[in-house]
């Protein structure tokens, strides 16, 4: 569905992208992690087509992002972190809007809105920053995209609307679509996302399932002195210490996003290699 | 679908494109009417009873097309402002020929249409005033009407002022040569089409800026003609027909003149008619395209 080859992308005064590379499939919710700064919001811009690569290739569905076709436009949908909503309202935003997505279904639209507690009479104008992203999300999702790309998704979102967020994500994917979350609250995208991809410094550090990591890695609380030594990453809690080692004994531990964050970029090549296995 | 032109996609955006900006629009055009009524009330307390003669009808109707189309023109693409509304506009499904037709149609073909049943609505209240004005003025035995008679040397009852028409020709300006006319329309047409291009180049301040790139540009030409071109030609003499043509007078003063073929003279004259405005909205299309966020 993506195809990125040897990207390369640069701000005036920074270099961001010197050759990624990275395949994104449909049937997945990738989850980008990375500190900021590091290339998430650029690289969700280049693959919608909003920044053009100084070299490299970008396939997106078949279309080169960068010619912002039609065919192109209608078949994604992007919530940037900083968005635009017309002074209308959420009945003629619809009404106006979505002709332009021929798979859009009102009717989820509604359900949506219902689950956000949104009433659908409102004006957008006269929401807050947080119910104005709901309604973004919801018409995002009802537009039926095989593409959705998402920056910072809950920046804005109150404690209900993330998990109400999380609930709605996963009743709207399936096999065909391909979501990309992108966020530096790595909280927000537990028990949501299927596969992570870590950027770092311009560069794809992790790019795995979470099936196969909790394969491989273990996260838990340890208060063994040795274990701690021979942690890949940990960090002092009030009691004990939290760590990610390498998963010997084959159960499968609950992921924490944020210390499989920490470790990968501490130690990079580490668990690189434990992946490569 | 084509990628490129699709009609029902087009309408679709026309129709976006007014409901959202529609308190906009009704705005601009009332700041107009608001703009024009302003200055036929000026017109009308000048002590004249030519003030609105058809010439100073069509003066104003000419002025107000250029601020107000510049203006506009430079506000078509206030979605380049804030990349929040660069990304809405970006993403939104239709092809950047289609999102360029929409900005002409409401800039260009709309706002003039808008703007010339404006000046008229104004106008004919304005010339029916200043005709109920003078016919007063006349029957009266005022001091002020006595000035009139004598300083305009009006001996029987006064004419009726008539409204202007400013299509007809005599709105003409001489630009170049007697002949050699670029009337007002031919000449605001591609003023608003630089204009535009201005919006789609510069993000913020766009009026402004292009005011000042084409200063720079007008400046630059100047400079080119005076310091290029007639360094090259003998002293004394002029050009004309978009300078395709040469006239200097020799020692005796007889007038003498050099000119390229006339084919030539008229293909630039209908390039600066009909040529430049085209021009400038193809290379708008294309800074569109290329255009990030």
């Amino acid at each position: 569905m993506i195809a990125i080859e040897n990207l390369q992308f640069s701000y005036p005064k920074k270099e961001i992208f010197s050759g990624l590379n990275i395949n994104l499939k449909p049937g997945f919710i990738y989850g980008v992690l990375g500190k900021n700064g590091t290339g998430k919001s650029t690289l969700l811009a280049n693959i919608a087509g909003l920044l053009y690569p100084a070299g490299g290739s970008v396939k997106v569905l078949g279309f080169n992002p960068a010619l912002r076709q039609p065919g192109f436009l209608k078949d994604i949908f992007m919530i940037p972190e900083e968005f635009y909503l017309p002074d209308v309202s959420i009945h003629n935003f619809v009404k106006y809007t979505s002709p332009f997505y021929p798979w859009f279904n009102e009717e989820l639209f509604g359900n949506y809105l219902t689950e956000f507690e949104i009433p659908y009479k409102s004006h957008l104008q006269r929401l807050s920053y947080g119910q104005r992203k709901k309604v973004l999300i919801s018409f995002g999702l009802a537009a039926n995209t095989s593409l959705v790309l998402m920056d910072e998704p809950t920046n804005g979102l109150d404690i209900a609307g993330k998990s109400q967020f999380r609930k709605i994500i996963a009743g709207a994917f399936d096999d065909k679509k391909c979501i990309v979350i992108s966020s530096h609250q790595v909280k927000d995208l537990e028990n949501l996302v299927d596969r992570i991809v870590i950027i770092d410094e311009g560069d794809i550090v992790l790019d795995e399932s979470i099936h196969h990591i909790s394969e491989k890695l273990s996260f838990k609380i340890s208060f063994d002195a040795s274990e701690t030594s021979w942690a890949i990453y940990s960090e002092p809690l009030l009691r004990g210490n939290a760590v990610v080692v390498v998963n010997i004994e084959g159960d499968e531990s609950k992921i924490d996003l944020e210390l499989l964050y920490k470790a990968t970029v501490t130690n990079p090549k580490l668990i690189q290699s434990i992946f490569k296995d | 679908m084509s990628e490129t032109l699709d009609f029902r996609r087009l309408y679709l955006l026309l129709s976006k494109h007014w409901f959202e900006n529609r308190k906009a629009y009704s705005l601009f055009f009332l700041c107009i009417a608001a703009f024009l009524i302003g200055w036929f009330f000026f017109m009308l307390m000048i002590s004249s009873p030519y003030g609105l003669s058809q010439d100073n009808q069509a003066s104003i109707y000419f002025a107000g097309l250029f601020i107000a189309g510049c203006i506009s023109a430079s506000l078509l693409f206030r979605d380049f402002y804030a990349r929040p509304r660069k990304i809405n506009y970006f993403l939104l499904p239709a092809a950047t020929l289609e999102k360029l037709l929409c900005a002409l149609f409401y800039g260009v073909l709309i706002f003039f249409i808008a703007y010339t049943l404006i000046f008229y609505l104004t106008d004919i209240v304005a010339v029916k005033i200043a005709n109920d004005n003078n016919s007063a003025m006349m029957a009266s035995n005022t001091q002020r009407a006595a000035e009139w008679r004598q300083m305009y040397n009006i001996t029987g009852p006064l004419d009726k002022i008539k409204t202007g028409n400013v299509f007809l020709p005599s709105a003409d300006m001489f630009i170049f040569y007697p002949g050699d006319n670029i009337d007002f329309f031919t000449a605001f047409f591609p003023m608003q089409s630089a204009f535009i291009l201005g919006a789609v180049y510069f993000n913020r301040n766009a009026f402004f800026k292009t005011i000042v790139v084409l200063l720079v540009i007008w400046m630059l030409f100047f400079i080119m003609e005076d310091k290029l071109f007639f360094s090259l030609l003998p002293p004394d003499g002029r050009t004309f027909r978009l300078f395709t043509a040469f006239s200097v007078s020799d020692a005796s003063g007889n007038e003498q003149i050099y000119s390229l073929p006339y084919w030539i003279g008229n293909a630039a004259t209908f390039f600066m008619r009909f040529g430049i405005t085209p021009v400038l909205w193809i290379a708008t299309y294309y800074r569109m395209k290329e255009k990030e966020i």
